[in-house]
């Protein structure tokens, strides 16, 4: 097994590990599902205060004591340092990119419709 | 850049879902769970993006990297067929198209849109009609879709048996029950009726 080296791997591989898709482990626990995916892929930093992570903890199924919390708490401040600026860099943008797709309009496709969509995809790398 | 276009027939697509089933859920059972497969077991990301379909009439999409499938936020918490045959689609892209993806090498947004605005249409019809070729037979295979139409028919078998002539659509009326089977839409089942000729295979009336 791979080890994990972020919060966000740790917490993906906790949830993988308990059977749940994204979509089911947030309405389970009345989560949302964007900014859990966000955190999980790094996108947004853990939280910092130990309410919320022993809410995540709990939802996780990990006990206060165990390794794998203590594990989990480490990565939260570890991975804090670690998150990308605000500025969503050239190689994450491309990285994101939709390559096949097909537009449900009759129109054709034009410039202003790519950037509009490069620009949304910008504001949900963040 | 042009993509070379794989040359896929539907039965070829056919038999590469299968191996996909095998590989993925080899239990078989129905209705597919689509996106169990693509978050547990393929490690793949699901992203609802908030207004996709509003904004730029998009259902979803596979990332360039191929690591996520960003999909209309409102279809993924709303309307689950549509979700689901979403998350097929894109997938088939993932497992039919990962050359083109990997051939790629575009530096910047204003190249990638020069390189997408050349794209011909129809080479992008076609990389999309093997997207749903996949969709459909991954979420409705062709063995499972024989026995629910048996076991539907053979359900109205006393009705349809006081018809004097069968009705030409009536395996688009038996579609929208098959299709609870499989959480599809009805319009999926009905073209899988006709692309794996259950109309011969099943009789009605007889």
């Amino acid at each position: 097994m791979a080890i994990a080296q972020t919060f966000g791997n740790f917490f993906k591989q906790k949830r993988v590990e308990r059977g749940l898709t994204l979509r089911e482990f947030c309405r389970i626990n009345e989560k949302d599902p964007g900014n859990i995916s966000k955190i999980e892929r790094g996108l947004l930093p853990p939280p910092q205060t130990k309410e919320i992570l022993i809410g995540y903890a709990a939802a996780l199924g990990i006990k206060e004591g165990t390794d794998d919390w203590l594990l989990f708490c480490d990565l939260a401040v570890t991975s804090a340092g670690k998150i990308p600026s605000d500025i969503v860099s050239n190689e994450e943008v491309m990285n994101a990119l939709p390559v096949l797709f097909r537009t449900v309009r009759k129109e054709k496709l034009d410039e202003k419709d790519l950037e509009k969509l490069v620009k949304a995809i910008k504001r949900e790398l963040r | 850049m042009n993509l070379d276009i794989p040359h896929y027939t539907h039965s070829d697509i056919g038999r590469i879902a299968q191996t996909f089933l095998n590989q993925y859920h080899p239990t078989g059972e129905i209705p597919i769970p689509i996106e169990e497969i693509i978050e547990l077991k393929m490690g793949l990301n699901i992203f609802p993006f908030p207004r996709l379909y509003k904004d730029h009439r998009l259902n979803g999409f596979l990332s360039r990297d191929r690591t996520t499938i960003y999909v209309d936020e409102v279809q993924y918490n709303q309307f689950n067929e549509k979700y689901r045959y979403t998350l097929a689609h894109e997938v088939g892209h993932y497992i039919l198209h990962k050359m083109c993806y990997d051939d790629l090498s575009l530096g910047s947004p204003d190249e990638y849109a020069k390189w997408r605005l050349s794209m011909p249409p129809e080479d992008i019809g076609w990389f999309e009609t093997h997207g749903d070729w996949f969709a459909g037979h991954v979420l409705v295979p062709t063995d499972r879709l024989e026995k629910v139409c048996r076991e539907v028919v053979e359900k109205y078998q006393d009705k349809f048996s006081k018809f004097e002539v069968i009705p030409d659509d009536i395996w688009s009326y038996i579609s929208n029950e098959v299709a609870t089977y499989f959480d599809v839409n009805p319009p999926v089942i009905e073209i899988r009726i006709k692309k794996a000729n259950i109309m011969t295979k099943v009789p009605i009336g007889v």
